[in-house]
């Protein structure tokens, strides 16, 4: 299973990075876990200085933008 | 102190995060609901992060700043509210071909006079870009023709026909416009095979007008251009019609109608459609 967090306290772009992970998740049929890290002091515990990020298996993969679907289907393939 | 040391949202904070691909977007932002959606999708992008909304009628008149934009950006997605596409031939005019074309009619939006945009309908349009489907449309409009096109690979001509009516559909609009509307869906359906041959793709669009616009009910566009400006000699007129008035709820109403060569049409016929369609397309 792939862990995938997504940091970030609600604004409009951490609601798009969960929104463009669960269709990526989706259209590639993986088995995934999402965690929404919405809690400052949980955030700043693990290093997070700019939101949103998104970590996959505990490495940062996007930090303080959102990538688009299509990156987001390479992120979790390996790819980028 | 912990407080000193809070994490930025890149939000508004004039952070330029490294990693993400610079876009820029054009909407066609035309007086329609479908339009209008297209620019309330752009300004959503912006703020989301997707890329940078800028001005398309800067585009269109060239303004070197926008230009240089363009030239800085790794892609350009054009936004538009319909198949007549007038953003992406603004684009296409300066010289450049765009990586995304999103439509909004193509994603199942209907197009009309209302300017009461759904926040569902700019979700549609925002998803559609962060998912890349725009590039599905680049790619068919590239794609060789496989008929007697030059198959270079270059834009692939397109004929849009638009019938625009008061009423929500062909079984509730006047009769004359639904005599209009039926007919000019025939004629799109028996030109279409000639036309594919010919390279030429072929686009039926109907667009709801508001009571209000009732002057404009029972009108055809040819890639934009109105049917009485393609036929020599043809007039606009109006004349008496029950039905509209029941449509808009007053006991009396004029509908358009036509006068060429001598005779007045209501119900707008096929051979006059037709002409109307190989002329905008120089085929005549």
């Amino acid at each position: 299973m792939v862990l995938i967090e997504v940091f970030g306290t609600g604004c409009v772009k951490c609601r798009r990075m969960i929104k463009n992970v669960e269709t990526a998740v989706k259209d590639l049929g993986i088995d995934a876990e999402v965690r929404k890290i919405e809690s400052l002091d949980e955030i700043m515990d693990r290093g997070v200085m700019l939101t949103p990020t998104l970590y996959v298996d505990g490495e940062p993969k996007a930090v303080g933008h959102v990538p688009c679907v299509e990156d987001l289907r390479r992120i979790l393939l390996g790819e980028m | 102190m912990r407080e000193q040391n809070l994490p930025r949202c890149a939000c508004g904070s004039g952070v330029e995060p490294a990693g993400g691909t610079k876009r820029i977007i054009f909407a066609c932002a035309g007086a329609s609901n479908a339009g209008q959606v297209s620019n309330e999708a752009a300004v959503q992008l912006t703020k989301e992060g997707y890329g940078n909304i800028a001005c398309t009628a800067s585009l269109a008149v060239g303004t070197p700043s926008t230009r240089k934009n363009v030239e800085e950006a790794d892609e350009v997605i054009v936004i538009d509210g319909c198949p007549v596409g007038c953003a992406r031939q603004i684009a296409e005019r300066a010289g450049i071909t765009p990586d995304q074309e999103i439509v909004v009619t193509d994603l199942g939006i209907k197009k009309g006079g209302s300017l009461d945009l759904s926040e569902e309908d700019v979700e549609t349009v925002v998803s559609a870009a962060w998912e890349g489907r725009g590039r599905e449309t680049r790619k068919r409009r590239s794609e060789p023709s496989g008929g007697r096109g030059c198959g270079c690979g270059g834009s692939m001509e397109t004929l849009v026909v638009e019938w625009r009516h008061i009423g929500s559909d062909v079984e509730e609009t006047c009769e004359r416009c639904g005599e209009t509307g039926r007919t000019v869906m025939g004629v799109v359906e028996e030109l279409r095979p000639f036309l594919e041959e010919e390279g030429i793709t072929v686009r039926f669009v109907e667009t709801v007008l508001p009571d209000e616009a009732i002057a404009e009910s029972n009108s055809i566009l040819f890639n934009g251009v109105a049917l009485e400006d393609l036929i020599e000699g043809m007039e606009v007129t109006s004349t008496p019609c029950c039905s509209c008035a029941c449509i808009i709820g007053q006991d009396d109403a004029e509908c358009r109608a036509v006068k060429y060569n001598g005779e007045r049409y209501e119900a707008i016929p096929p051979e006059l459609i037709a002409r109307a369609a190989l002329k905008v397309l120089g085929l005549e």
